[in-house]
């Protein structure tokens, strides 16, 4: 017991000896504890007052970003309107379907793409992949869906997950009015040719936004702020267009297609006082509303050829060169010329296009004969350097608007390398291309008095708000010839359209000038390409004091006879006519004017009676109710001019949202030229569709009995046949 | 012979006659709940909408813990606090927790693959929380009986062993940044109790090897680790929520953006009620918000020292101490993980966090060292003649 206490109390001292004692007292430990404490916590609180204050700036960004939402606020693409201000271009409303898969329930998601693949016609897994795909915001579902699949995708109450918001589609009143020079855009108004894309800057304006502050799931709060910065909406522009003229040119155009069976065939409308562009298209066109993007010559049926593409201008060009002859003294009035079919140019042998020659003529009779060989000796006499001076003058060689897209510069031979051949070739209008642009841009200063003006389609541009903040410069570019010359050149061509080849483009009571112009067509290894050619006329009128210059080109026509003088003339003729017509400039004094009378709403032989009283004739498709007019009441016109009556039936009947169906009679064909059956049928809004290639003698066959009641648009089929046979006398 | 008999069996001077709790203390105590409840409401409010239909949900219970855990700390600084010294209570405390861990084991919710808390109905208990200041209690108890603390057998084995079975338990849930925590607590009062420098320097190499084990072992704590280093690549993903917090401390700014006028907590910070409730304080009262809250967090470690250096006895001393190191411990750990200057521990912020058991234990921790301050020999209010240990 002693023993065991003693190792017992002897363990226990081993224990407690202590080598050393501790040096500091335990108060001092806890002290210095708390001193440790101290110490982080004051370290901890420099840390935090870095990241609060000192580097806070640098999560400002983030933090925006993820507390709001921006939501784009679109401007409103400016419009396009003619020079009466008419609308060529505006901005539809239709509507997108966007997702917003935050605030999507899991268990809804299935059932939503479900009915949205259904009703919008988009790829289910795809759209049940957005719906469940947390990370995004929003995900678009469909853009330009239109207002009853909107109504129906709204009847599903798909909850506020699915979201409809304003989406905008251009629209183009005027359908396939201009629809080369106004261009298309994208699915987001961004404009890819033509006008659209030239000017799509100024169109577009700049895109506001609106900035709501939300939570984590992107639902805004309910008082959070919201700042916005307002869109600018675009600027509109008026253009130069007059949409009726631009009208009468492509109705004249359409008729050069299909009566030539032409490849296509193009026109530009100028006002040669000032350059600007009246009107300016080309046939086939599109309409603008539904434009066949897929079609694979799609780009080639939208290019604006009367800027993109250069052609040899054959002999239209001979104004320039006559022009330019009589400006440098190099002719005058009282030059003569002998054409023997031919001449020589240093031993090589250049053709008339009359084999046979055109004997002694002087410098008026050439300009009607249209003989090469006057052009040449012309060309020649003045020298390269004297003609190349007056054609740059002209504005060849260079683009010459600024207003035009893709604006080609046409192709001058090196002036180093023209031979005399080639000068000789140049007179007349080969060994050179040029735009039509071009060539009606030299042709108004060789017939205006001697001033080049630059052509121009945008005549203002007008910001919201009604200020103009940019006006078209209608200042001359320069003098090319003298006054005097020019009143010369429209002495001599209007003799041409007078005495000459260019007498199909005669007007009954108006002054008109003129020259024809047939070029051949090369292939992709600049061959001449046979059987092809580019028959053009160039107009002017009135010859004394031309306000309207108007060139046509028909491209590869196929008919008998390929002269500008028959295949381009009688276009040029018919849009000069209408344009003077409208334009109210009077005929000449020895015809009579006389108003024409209001006659729509009148049977058709109350009208006839009415006409026939103002001293006018008429011609109508049936004897129903008249319809409309053309010329419109109020007009004046000459007398004994032929109004158009349009009639037939007109019922409203429901088609659609807001779409009304016009229905008309078709009328009785039987005895008419295959030209009387295109005006008269597209005049009630109907589509001809001749049944040969080559449409030839009189009607004798028609789909549709007349007076059956068909809707506009519908094709009619119509036979010809020859008869008499046909005589080889043309 | 005698000293040494005399020495060890030495009976416990009574305790004198009780004053009045140390005043300071309990005030700071009770204004750091109460800006905790307000921000607690405004950080909860947001998510208890859209979770439980209810801003006030997470404000309800938060305010029953807190009558629960006001209840639990008058328990303890009524009861003298020498009984927690008794041997027997002691032990019952401490298989308590051991128990409660062990029942955490078999029974605990499993939330992301850790078994880290025990659901009992009402709520979740989190029995890692309740042994932090069990264990406290347990070396206090230890430390104040030991013959020698500057034997390696005597003073640091006992405080070892006794850590050892909470560490394994809390490693198997698995949590080893709390088992961490638990070890360098244990370290802290092993300095406090005066154990020897190099025995302290031994258990730091053994105890920084087995980490590194630990560490080795697992190869997403490394992953972890070292990713905690780059925290400005994967802000959506493995950085999402301290980039989150630290877009909220930093558009605070210094004067905050106004009371419930965090945007952070609308859904885009995690964890924003609980956990990370400082960069919700942090963005709404700005830097002189958190240094507030940071002064009186100080303020009230500041006189838990004060009770410590003045308790009656060693016992009281090490107690007070103890606890007042788990809360420095604590509130460190939670600015440094929300502020990024740690990898992520899951330390509440002590009596702001939404949550039972850190409420309850935290605020019945306290009623110790106001049962302390009842018995100290001098106040400070009036300074008297400096008393030996």
């Amino acid at each position: 017991m002693e023993t065991a206490q003693t190792g017992k109390h002897r363990r226990r001292l081993k224990l407690a000896k202590t080598e050393s004692k501790p040096k500091h007292t335990l108060k001092q430990r806890i002290l210095f504890t708390f001193w440790w404490y101290a110490v982080l916590f004051v370290v901890l609180t420099g840390f935090l007052f870095y990241l609060q204050v000192l580097s806070a700036s640098k999560v400002q960004r983030q933090a925006m970003d993820q507390w709001t939402r921006e939501v784009k606020l679109p401007a409103a693409r400016g419009e396009i309107l003619d020079a009466n201000g008419s609308i060529l271009a505006t901005n539809g409303t239709v509507y997108k379907v966007v997702l917003l898969p935050k605030q999507i329930d899991e268990n809804d998601a299935e059932r939503i793409a479900s009915e949205l693949s259904r009703l919008l016609n988009v790829d289910y897994e795809q759209t049940l992949a957005d719906a469940k795909n947390q990370t995004r915001w929003e995900r678009l579902v469909k853009r330009q869906i239109d207002a009853p699949t909107k109504e129906a995708v709204e009847a599903l109450k798909l909850g506020s997950g699915v979201s409809i918001s304003l989406d905008t589609q251009r629209y183009y009143p005027m359908g396939s009015l201009l629809s080369q020079v106004m261009g298309y855009t994208d699915i987001d108004s961004r404009g890819l040719d033509g006008l659209e894309r030239m000017f799509n800057t100024e169109l577009s304006g700049t895109e506001g936004a609106q900035h709501i502050e939300t939570d984590s799931r992107g639902n805004p709060l309910p008082y959070g702020s919201s700042s916005v910065t307002e869109p600018v909406d675009g600027l509109d522009l008026v253009t130069t267009i007059n949409s009726v003229d631009q009208r009468y040119l492509e109705k004249a155009l359409a008729e050069a297609v299909e009566v030539n069976s032409a490849k296509n065939a193009q026109g530009i409308l100028m006002d040669c006082r000032t350059g600007a562009v009246l009107a300016m298209a080309t046939m086939p066109s599109a309409n603008l509303n539904d434009l066949p993007r897929n079609d694979e010559n799609f780009a080639d049926l939208m290019r604006n050829r009367l800027v993109t593409d250069v052609y040899e201008p054959g002999s239209t060009m001979k104004i320039l060169t006559l022009a330019a002859a009589l400006d440098s003294g190099e002719a005058d009035l009282q030059s003569s010329y002998y054409c023997s079919g031919s001449y020589n140019v240093n031993g090589e042998t250049v053709h008339c296009w009359r084999r046979a020659g055109h004997g002694s003529e002087d410098i008026i009779k050439a300009a009607e004969n249209s003989c090469n060989c006057a052009f040449m000796q012309m060309a020649l006499g003045m020298g390269k350097e004297k003609l190349y001076d007056y054609l740059y003058a002209f504005g060849l060689g260079r683009t010459v608007g600024s207003d035009f897209m893709g604006e080609a510069s046409g192709i001058m031979m090196g002036q180093k390398y023209v031979t005399d051949n080639d000068l000789a070739r140049i007179g007349f209008g080969q060994s050179i291309a040029v735009t039509p642009l071009q060539l009606c841009t030299a042709v108004s200063a060789a017939v205006n008095g001697g001033e080049l003006y630059a052509p121009y389609l945008i005549e203002k541009m007008v910001d919201p708000q009604g200020n103009t903040v940019y006006e078209a410069d209608k200042a001359p570019v320069r003098r090319v010839i003298s006054e005097q010359t020019s009143r010369i050149v429209r002495g001599i061509l209007q003799s041409v359209v007078d005495n000459g080849t260019g007498r199909n483009c005669k007007i009954e009571g108006y002054s008109v000038g003129g020259k024809t112009g047939t070029a051949q067509k090369y292939d992709e290894y600049h061959r001449v390409k046979e059987g092809s050619y580019i028959c053009s006329f160039v107009g002017f009128a009135p010859a004394e004091n031309p306000r309207f210059v108007c060139l046509i080109l028909v491209d590869e026509p196929k008919v008998g006879e390929i002269f500008g003088s028959t295949v381009a003339a009688p276009f040029v003729k018919s849009v000069l006519e209408d344009v003077l017509h409208y334009s109210g400039i009077s005929p000449t004094a020895d015809t009579v004017t006389v108003e024409v009378p209001d006659v729509c709403g009148m049977s058709y032989a109350k009208a006839k009676a009415a006409l026939e009283e103002a001293g006018l004739a008429c011609s109508a498709q049936s004897a129903d109710k008249v319809v409309s007019q053309l010329p419109a009441a109020g007009e004046k016109v000459p007398q004994g001019s032929e109004v158009l009556l349009y009639t037939g039936v007109i019922g409203d009947i429901e088609d659609g949202e807001d779409d009304r169906t016009l229905y008309v009679k078709v009328p009785d064909l039987k005895g008419l030229t295959p030209l009387e059956v295109y005006d008269g049928l597209t005049a009630m809004g109907l589509v001809p569709e001749f049944d040969t290639d080559d449409p030839a003698g009189k009607v004798y066959k028609q789909e549709f009995s007349p007076g059956t009641v068909v809707k506009v648009g519908r094709a009619i089929k119509v036979y010809f046949k020859l008869d008499p046979p046909k005589t080889e006398d043309d | 012979m005698k000293a040494i008999q005399r020495r060890q069996s030495k009976p416990l001077k009574p305790l004198p006659k009780p004053h009045g709790v140390d005043f300071l203390l309990l005030l700071f105590i009770l204004m750091i709940c109460a800006l905790g409840l307000v921000m607690m409401f405004s950080a909860s409010y947001y998510y208890g909408i859209t979770s439980k239909g209810d801003g006030l949900f997470f404000l309800k219970r938060q305010m029953a813990f807190f009558a629960i855990g006001i209840a639990g700390m008058t328990a303890a600084a009524i009861i003298p606090y020498r009984v927690f010294r008794n041997g027997w209570v002691m032990i019952a405390l401490y298989a308590a927790a051991i128990a409660s861990l062990a029942a955490t084991l078999k029974w605990g919710t499993s939330i992301l693959g850790a078994k880290r808390w025990l659901d009992i109905g009402f709520f979740s208990l989190q029995p890692s929380e309740l042994c932090k200041v069990v264990l406290i209690m347990t070396w206090a108890g230890i430390m104040s009986r030991a013959v020698n603390m500057q034997h390696l057998i005597v003073g640091v084995l006992p405080c070892v062993l006794v850590v050892a079975p909470p560490v394994v338990l809390i490693l198997l849930q698995p949590n080893m940044s709390m088992a961490a925590i638990l070890c360098v607590l244990m370290y802290i009062m092993l300095y406090i109790g005066g154990t020897m420098r190099s025995h302290r320097l031994a258990l730091l190499v053994v105890g920084i090897g087995m980490a590194l084990l630990l560490i080795l072992l697992k190869g997403y704590r490394a992953e972890r680790l070292f990713g905690f280093l780059d925290q400005n690549s994967d802000l959506l993903g493995r950085n999402y929520q301290l980039n989150q917090a630290k877009i909220a401390l930093g558009s605070g700014g210094f004067f905050g953006q106004g009371l419930s006028f965090s945007r952070q907590k609308l859904g885009f910070l995690p964890e924003r009620e609980n956990d990370y409730i400082l960069a919700i304080i942090g963005e709404e009262l700005g830097f002189a918000g958190i240094l507030g809250l940071l002064s009186m967090y100080m303020a009230v470690i500041w006189r838990s020292v004060k009770v410590a250096m003045n308790a009656f006895d060693r016992y009281g001393r090490l107690l007070s101490a103890g606890i007042a190191s788990v809360l420095a411990v604590q509130v460190i750990l939670n600015v440094a993980v929300v502020s990024g200057a740690m990898p992520t521990t899951g330390q509440t912020l002590p009596f702001i966090s939404y949550g039972g058991t850190s409420m309850v234990v935290f605020l019945t921790a306290m009623g110790l060292i106001l049962s302390v301050s009842r018995y100290t020999k001098v106040t400070t209010k009036n300074a008297g003649p400096k008393q030996q240990e």
